[in-house]
């Protein structure tokens, strides 16, 4: 009986010992601050394109493995991104002011939030994935729920993560920019590129 | 026995297998420790949109490695002159062309000419950190300038007497978003060129932006001076100003034909009346 007992709890803990050694632990990742992280929008007129761009991402991603394997159980994934929107430089101060003050409301309003839940990978090379997500995007404070693709690349202990998608200004109840005949079109490009690292 | 050996295998098993891996413990842990990990943007103090209110100049300025490109018209005859003049558009003008460049988000240089006396204005504007303030913030700037008239009756260019200086304090407020306000002392070195006596002049210029809606502010000035001849009046002017995310649109009406500062600051011969009152416009393009 005492060897039957002893043999159930090695065993218990042999199948426990397999289960979390691979992979090896849980991981919290933030945003690296001090790497060159960008968000940029693209907005498109009938004259010319508008770009605005900052370094100012933040937020965080984890997942119970810490690791990104093509065909793992992603529950209880959990991300949060944001973005200064008083950050966003379009190259000319008085434009920036009129974005910030008439069409995003940043005072009110002052981030733009991707936040949600890793759906699936999809293994690319040794190094990099395809991160497939859904959660939700806010800007002006209005949300829609959305879902984003994204190529991941590792970077040393943490990952190089860049992200595009369409934004609808219409669907935040953002006014479309006009003037004298010279509209932004409703649909904004956005181009996320920043780095995660290991939280301390 | 048997029971209580059992627990303490199972205990042992599992507190052993925690120590080695420790993630199982916390594997469904929602993240903790992640805060934001800047602060906040701070944005500058502003109050006025423009860069200059009609003639006088406000504390804002443009952005750093920015130009401004502005043309300015004064239609020398007055309204008055009716539809045969065109109420004034078929001029003569006294027109204005300058370029300002931001030196950084606080210092600002522009060049510009007027076409009268063909006075080259080299101007320098630096603001200063305002005050913040939800319902009234402040915000100052100084600036000074070099005016060369380079075509002066009788005299030839180079002449010292056709060179003039000015400095100016610039005071500005903004009242709940709407009504901006401002205050500008100036002092002008060599106040008539076409005389040979280099007098000085002090004045005291004041303007009112009222932000009608996002892109329309209706807009006045005056510029009050000691009356001396041939600038007997103060001057002044009213109009509108239309804004985009780069320019600036400015259809005024002005007891004044005069633009650059070195011209405008001393006054005017004729009063603000309606027999006087002449069509002008200010237009700037913001540029990166």
């Amino acid at each position: 009986m005492i060897v039957r007992t002893a043999s159930i709890n090695m065993a218990l803990t042999a199948v426990i010992a397999a289960v979390t050694a691979t992979p090896s632990r849980a991981q919290e990742f933030h945003v690296d601050i001090d790497r060159p992280n960008e968000a940029k929008f693209v907005a498109e007129t009938n004259l010319a394109d508008i770009e605005g761009t900052t370094e100012r991402i933040d937020g965080f991603a984890f997942w119970p493995s810490g690791e990104l394997i093509e065909g793992s159980d992603y529950e209880g994934s959990e991300f949060y991104f944001e973005v200064e929107l008083n950050a966003l430089d379009t190259g000319i101060n008085l434009r920036n002011r009129h974005m910030r003050e008439r069409f995003l409301e940043s005072d009110n309003f002052p981030y733009s939030i991707y936040s949600g839940a890793i759906d699936s990978v999809h293994t690319l090379a040794a190094t990099s994935w395809t991160v497939y997500s859904s959660g939700t995007f806010t800007i002006h404070g209005v949300e829609k729920p959305t879902a984003i693709s994204c190529p991941v690349s590792r970077a040393g202990e943490g990952f190089h993560v860049r992200c595009n998608f369409d934004v609808l200004l219409s669907d935040h109840e953002i006014p479309i920019p006009s003037f004298m005949g010279i509209a932004v079109k409703d649909l904004v490009h956005v181009e996320l590129d920043f780095y995660l690292t290991p939280a301390e | 026995m048997n029971l209580s050996y059992r627990c303490t295998v199972c205990a042992l098993s599992f507190a052993l297998t925690l120590t080695t891996f420790p993630s199982l413990a916390n594997a469904q842990d929602r993240p903790t420790r992640w805060s934001r990990q800047r602060e906040t943007v701070q944005l500058d103090v502003e109050t006025f949109h423009s860069t200059q209110s009609i003639t006088l100049p406000t504390s804002q300025t443009i952005g750093k490695s920015e130009f401004e490109f502005e043309i300015s018209h004064r239609f020398f005859p007055p309204l008055s002159s009716g539809p045969k003049g065109l109420w004034g558009l078929d001029g003569p003008v006294l027109m204005r062309l300058g370029l300002s460049y931001g030196i950084t988000d606080r210092m600002t240089v522009t060049l510009a000419r007027s076409n009268r006396a063909d006075n080259i204005d080299l101007q320098g504007k630096f603001r200063l950190p305002g005050i913040r303030s939800e319902n009234f913030p402040l915000t100052f700037a100084v600036q000074a300038g070099l005016a060369w008239n380079t075509e002066v009756p009788g005299r030839v260019a180079g002449d010292n007497r056709n060179i003039q200086y000015y400095g100016q304090f610039i005071f500005n407020g903004l009242v709940n978003d709407v009504v901006a306000v401002g205050l500008v002392p100036s002092y002008l070195h060599n106040v008539d060129v076409n005389t040979d006596v280099s007098e000085t002049n002090v004045s005291l210029g004041g303007y009112v932006h009222f932000y009608a809606t996002e892109v329309l502010a209706l807009i006045g000035e005056w510029n009050a001076s000691p009356s001396r001849t041939g600038f007997e009046n103060n001057t002044a002017g009213l109009g509108f100003q239309l804004e985009t995310g780069g320019h600036f649109f400015k259809v005024i009406v002005t007891n004044s034909p005069n633009i650059n500062p070195s011209q405008y600051l001393p006054g005017t011969p004729d009063p603000f009346s309606a027999d006087n009152l002449r069509l002008g416009f200010n237009i700037t393009r913001v540029l990166h």
